[in-house]
C-alpha cells in the first residue's frame, strides 16, 4: 500500500522515500489548509478545525466540494454533529500527529488520554481517518514506521487500519 | 540456563546532522527516551547506540518486545541541547547484518 505524509514545507522525493513515503504531499499545493469560511475558495482544502470558530460554520463548510475533510489535533474533542456531517458527507478526518510529537511534556497527558476515545468514535461512525504529521521543518519529521506506531499504540488501531490511515490520501487526491 | 537475551536493531536518521560519535549526543538522546517511557521501560529495553554510519544514521540497539515503543519514543525526541532534532526510525531488524547491508545502500545528501 503507499503511504503518504503531508508536511508544510516541500521535502524531497529522496527523504520520502527513507522515511517510507510513497510521496509526501505538500501543505499549501496538492493540498491545503484554512478556516471554515475560506471554503470553497481554496481546492483540496482541510478545515482547520482547531482554529475555526463555531461548530455550525463547519458544518457549513463541510458541504463544499472543494473540501476535503477536517484536520484536528492529537486527541482533540469533535461535536457529535461534525462527525455526523463527517459521515454523511463522506469526508476525512485527518489527526494532526504533529501537535503530538512537538508538544511540551505538560500537554502530553491530556492529549493521550483522550485520543482512542476520540478515534473509537470516528471509527464507531465509519469515518474516514488520516494520520499526518504536518512537520513544519525537518525537525518536525517522522517515518511512516513511527506514524503506524503512534497510530497503533496510542490510539488503539490494529495495524492494518494504521496503513489505511497513511495511504487514504490516495482516494482523496 | 541462562537464556541469550534476543535484540532488535533499529536504523535511526536523524534530522539536521548530528555527530552520534560524540557520546554527550548519546547520552542526551538515551535521557530524552527515558524521559518518554519511564526508568522501567527504559531497563527492560537497554537501549544502547552501537553504531554510527555515514552521513546522519547511527543503529540502536534493544531488548526484542521494545521496539515499537523505542521508536516511538525516539519521535518524541525532539531537542537534543539547544537543536531541534527529528530522529526518524526507518528500519527495523533482527540482525546487525540487514541494517548495515541497508545502511550502505543509502546515501543521504544532507
Amino acid at each position: 500500500m503507499a503511504l503518504f505524509d503531508v508536511t508544510k514545507f516541500k521535502a524531497s522525493e529522496e527523504v520520502a522515500k527513507l522515511l517510507g513515503f510513497s510521496r509526501m504531499l505538500t501543505l499549501g499545493r496538492e493540498v491545503t489548509m484554512g478556516q471554515a469560511s475560506e471554503a470553497g475558495k481554496l481546492k483540496n482544502m482541510l478545515v482547520d478545525f482547531d482554529k475555526s470558530q463555531g461548530i455550525s460554520s463547519v458544518v457549513k463548510a463541510l458541504k463544499n466540494q472543494d473540501v476535503l475533510g477536517i484536520a484536528t489535533g492529537f486527541g482533540a474533542r469533535i461535536e457529535q454533529k461534525v462527525m455526523s456531517e463527517l459521515a454523511q458527507e463522506e469526508k476525512a478526518l485527518v489527526i494532526n500527529a504533529g501537535t503530538l510529537m512537538c508538544a511540551e511534556r505538560e500537554r502530553l497527558s491530556p492529549m493521550l488520554g483522550s485520543a482512542p476515545a476520540v478515534f473509537a468514535r470516528a471509527k464507531n461512525a465509519r469515518l474516514k481517518i488520516g494520520i499526518a504529521s504536518f512537520a513544519e521543518s525537518e525537525s518536525c519529521l517522522a517515518s511512516s514506521k513511527q506514524l503506524i506506531y503512534l497510530a497503533t499504540l496510542l490510539l488503539g488501531a490494529s495495524e492494518p487500519e494504521a496503513k489505511q490511515m497513511l495511504g487514504f490520501w490516495s482516494d482523496l487526491l | 540456563m541462562i537464556k541469550a537475551r534476543k535484540h532488535r536493531y533499529l536504523l535511526v536518521v536523524s534530522f539536521p546532522q548530528l555527530d552520534m560519535l560524540d557520546k554527550r549526543n548519546a547520552m542526551l538522546m538515551l535521557a530524552s527516551i527515558r524521559q518518554f517511557v519511564g526508568y522501567a521501560s527504559y531497563a527492560f529495553a537497554n537501549p544502547i547506540v552501537i553504531k554510527v554510519f555515514h552521513d546522519n544514521m547511527f543503529v540502536l540497539r534493544c531488548n526484542r518486545g521494545y521496539e515499537k515503543q523505542m521508536a516511538l519514543a525516539l519521535a518524541f525526541s525532539r531537542r537534543i541541547g539547544d537543536l531541534s532534532i527529528a530522529f526518524c526510525t526507518i528500519k527495523t531488524s533482527g540482525t546487525i547484518k540487514t541494517i548495515k547491508e541497508l545502511a550502505g545502500g543509502i546515501s543521504l545528501k544532507s
